[in-house]
């Protein structure tokens, strides 16, 4: 694979060709603010925050760093110019009016130093459509529960037809990403609910503890994919790890004894 | 193919044609009827054997619809009825007279032929060259106007490389709005990696107003299936799409057809023409987003998946449909292709501008005279487009602005109306070439209202992935609404172009990236109209209702009453009769009084501002302000 040298906010760094920008400035120690990068995932280029001024020759342009693929030696990328600042803050700013309830988004748009909008906050829910939940659904998980629905400002994340999913198996990766906390999972009387789809789960006792800890479909769906593997499902992972923890030290021990003589 | 040609020539003899424009507009003003009516006149004349009734693709002067057109001379005619049939067969077919009602007359003067008549005068068509000339469901029609035989002679005597070095040499650049090499596109994707690749032909056409590409399927479909193919050959893809919108009904049927009878001729399929190039091409119907007309949304439609962009700097010449090479052109773009090869690069790229060759479609609507589908030169000056062919502005009205490009092209005023069409020039202005579309607008038209609907269509139409395209043109649209509604302030004004700003330059694709030009374009050119609005809360063309209210002046009213009895909300009263003032006058010269009016009142807050009352006054009493 070739490698490709630029700089970032004048440091010299290099890179395998092809990587993605904001990848090489993590990778380098460089924040760059972000919503829809996870590095599960594949880049999306929806949240625009992460937007790098780049300058190549004579040509200067602003571009989000996740979807930009390095090719070329010589690029001098800024993580903070005035203009990507500028631009970063009116997202930020179009973002905040869109989701003023998510504590989250509030924070970080106090860090980049937005507090007010002047546009009203007037968005109804904590989603940014930053596309994390839909991805992890269809792409990693594989059950594809929920998809984006409708356009323009109509768009939404929600199961079809806004019902109860049948294919969700309630395993909360999709609240696991959610940068938002616009999807959180609630767990009640061996109950699971995926809020705010409304989807609920029978929780299965762990055979040691009794807590309940996967549901009943995250469980047939795991056996199915894991098939004679299945074994390695046993129990919660609170007993998983302490059994573990156990044979460990049961090793310890063995190893230890002769170590003395 | 050449003897095939000549052969179909031969026995089509030398019948006289009458040609009737079936395209989507001239049917939806009658021409079904008419062509059914000159059927019926032709067998009850006993010509039916001695002459053919031809329904074609869109003639292009739509505005003066249904178009019959007589053929050897051309005679032309407009806005033709059923029960002019029997009479343009009897006296122009059979004894060569003309029916003179129906001649279209320019300046007191008629005109007879086609060619002459000044719509058409200025225009140079090779993408529309045979609308108006053939029967679109008719392969044989296109053969014997020479169709297929650019196919034939680059299967025969072209290597790929020679076809696309003839396109390069051309100077041909995509008529879907993004003018990019042609040539260039093909190369690098016949250059790019992989056994597998696909063509795509972008039907898409979602402008708001937009019908070139929607006249060239419905007219002459195999033109572009003929470019289709020599593009395949180029490029070495086995497989092709062309993506149509489904409410394009009859584009998607002429389409069909037209693909059923070139397999039938074995233009499509294994070892075409017997040549080793194989080839086929499938119809893929798009559900109507605009969006879909980007091509990597369009593509993610022809997978299955939702109509999305996603970042393109990994071409799609080298990862497009299904990852694999991808050379994606615009209707037009396929349709210039057979005649590029037909008469040569050279011949192509005499035609034009420095940057930009060969001729362009544009949908010429708005106020203007002669709307329609007019084809020209690259190059020519909008003046000529919208004066010397749509013969300028209807009601003597003031021209104010045209828009081309589509709903996120820029508006263009007056003092630019000497800009050539061409790609480069028109970027230059702030606006744009788009795919064709051209709607020209006169003194009546507000321009914070014009931006105002065109970001209502661009909202809504956004796909929402990205934050400034779905988010900033939302609020664009509300700022622009409030400053309608006369409720806005300068502050408004200063965070409308901060957003059109942010939405310009880090939106995800082309949509977002042009949205922001309707607003940016008239804030240039019309700022004393936003300001007007916002500081003065006055809409200076009267549209806006918010701000304009309507008075009748009593020393003007005749006491007719006509504004009372259209008024939808019965917000106006008075007396019919003589005007008081006319009654006074007289009664003091001693004449009858007769039946005292009483000059009528607009009650201000039942009014809901529709204007009937302004139209319908006879005497312009009913004033705006």
């Amino acid at each position: 694979m070739a490698t490709v040298n630029l700089t970032i906010d004048g440091k010299p760094v290099s890179c395998e060709k092809d990587s993605m920008l904001l990848d090489v400035a993590l990778a380098n120690g460089i924040k760059i603010p972000t919503l829809c990068h996870h590095q599960a995932l594949p880049d999306y280029g929806a949240c625009r925050l992460c937007l790098v001024e780049i300058t190549q020759g004579r040509w200067n342009w602003v571009e989000a760093s996740c979807t930009y693929p390095v090719r070329d030696d010589g690029l001098k990328v800024e993580t903070n110019s005035e203009q990507v600042q500028r631009y970063r803050r009116l997202n930020m700013e179009l973002l905040l009016a869109r989701c003023p309830d998510s504590e989250q988004v509030r924070r970080m748009a106090r860090e980049m130093g937005v507090e007010q909008t002047r546009v009203p906050q007037d968005g109804k829910d904590r989603c940014v459509l930053c596309g994390l939940c839909v991805n992890v659904c269809h792409d990693l998980v594989g059950a594809g529960a929920i998809s984006f629905v409708g356009r323009g400002s109509r768009r939404r994340v929600d199961t079809p037809y806004g019902e109860p999913s049948e294919v969700c198996i309630g395993c909360g990766a999709c609240a696991e990403v959610c940068p938002t906390g616009h999807i959180v999972v609630r767990e009640s009387e061996g109950e699971r609910e995926i809020v705010p789809f409304g989807t609920k789960h029978k929780l299965v006792a762990c055979p040691e503890c009794g807590r309940g800890y996967v549901t009943e479909k995250q469980l047939a769906f795991l056996e199915q994919k894991l098939g004679e593997k299945s074994e390695i499902l046993g129990g919660c992972p609170v007993c998983k790890g302490r059994r573990r923890a156990e044979e460990l030290q049961k090793v310890y021990e063995s190893l230890s004894t002769p170590r003395r003589n | 193919m050449q003897e095939l040609a000549e052969s179909l020539k031969r026995d089509s003899g030398s019948k006289p044609v009458v040609s009737v424009c079936r395209g989507t507009g001239c049917t939806s003003s009658g021409s079904r009827e008419v062509h059914a009516a000159l059927q019926k006149a032709a067998e009850e004349l006993g010509m039916a054997d001695e002459i053919e009734i031809k329904g074609t693709g869109c003639h292009g002067l739509c505005e003066l619809g249904p178009l019959v057109v007589v053929r050897p001379r051309g005679v032309f005619y407009k806005r033709v009825k059923p029960e002019d049939a029997a009479e343009i067969l009897q006296k122009t077919v059979k004894s060569g007279e003309l029916v003179e009602r129906l001649l279209y007359e320019a300046g007191g003067q008629q005109v007879v032929c086609e060619h002459d008549v000044p719509f058409y005068k200025k225009q140079h068509r090779i993408a529309l060259r045979l609308n108006g000339l053939i029967d679109p469901m008719s392969i044989e029609d296109y053969i014997r106007e020479g169709g297929y035989q650019s196919l034939a002679k680059v299967l025969f005597h072209y290597s790929p490389e020679q076809v696309i070095d003839e396109i390069k040499r051309s100077g041909l650049r995509g008529r879907g709005g993004g003018g990019f090499p042609t040539g260039r596109k093909w190369e690098s994707c016949r250059k790019a990696d992989g056994e597998v690749k696909y063509v795509i032909c972008n039907g898409d056409e979602g402008d708001p107003g937009a019908f070139m590409d929607r006249s060239i399927m419905e007219a002459n479909p195999h033109a572009v299936i003929e470019g289709i193919i020599i593009g395949s050959y180029a490029i070495g893809a086995e497989q092709g799409y062309i993506y149509v919108r489904a409410e394009y009904p009859l584009a998607v049927r002429t389409l069909q057809k037209a693909l059923e009878q070139a397999r039938e001729m074995g233009l499509l399929g294994k070892d075409i023409l017997g040549s080793e190039h194989s080839f086929d091409i499938a119809i893929a119907r798009g559900g109507g987003a605009f969006v879909c007309g980007e091509s990597t949304a369009l593509m993610a439609s022809v997978e299955g998946h939702v109509g999305e962009p996603r970042a393109k700097h990994i071409h799609t010449v080298e990862s497009g449909l299904w990852e694999k090479p991808t050379t994606l052109n615009n209707v037009e773009t396929w349709a210039n292709v057979p005649v590029i090869i037909e008469r040569g690069a050279d011949w192509f790229a005499s035609i034009g501008s420095e940057g930009s060759k060969g001729t362009k479609v544009f949908s010429l609507v708005g106020k203007v005279k002669n709307t329609g589908l007019v084809e020209v030169p690259m190059g020519i000056t909008l003046r000529e487009i919208i004066y010397d062919i749509g013969g300028g502005i209807p009601g003597d009205k003031a021209f104010k602005a045209v828009q081309t490009g589509g709903p996120s092209g820029g508006c263009i005023p007056a003092e630019h109306l000497d800009t050539p069409v061409d790609f480069d020039e028109l970027k230059k202005v702030g606006s744009m070439m788009g795919s064709g579309g051209m709607i020209v607008m006169d003194e009546d038209s507000c321009m914070v209202d014009v931006a105002r609907y065109f970001l209502d269509f661009l909202r809504d139409e956004s796909c929402g992935k990205c934050t400034p395209c779905r988010e900033g043109n939302q609020r664009m649209f509300e700022i622009l609404d409030k400053i309608c509604a006369g409720k806005a302030t300068q502050a408004d004004l200063e965070l409308l172009e901060d957003i059109a700003d942010v939405v310009k330059n880090t939106s995800l694709c082309q949509l977002g990236k042009t949205a922001p030009n309707p607003v940016l374009s008239t804030i240039k050119y019309f700022r004393h109209e936003y300001e007007a609005h916002i500081k003065d809360k006055r809409c200076p063309a009267g549209v806006c209702r918010a701000l304009i209210a309507f008075s009748i002046d009593p020393q003007v009213c005749i006491c007719c009453g006509r504004c009372a009895k259209e008024c939808p909300v019965q917000c106006i009263s008075g007396k019919k009769g003589k005007p008081p003032a006319k009654a006074k006058e007289d009664e003091a010269a001693g004449k009858k009084k007769g039946k005292v009016g009483e000059p009528f009142k607009i009650d201000e807050q039942q009014c809901v501002k529709c204007g009937t009352c302004f139209d319908v006054c006879p005497v312009g009493a009913v004033k705006r302000t």
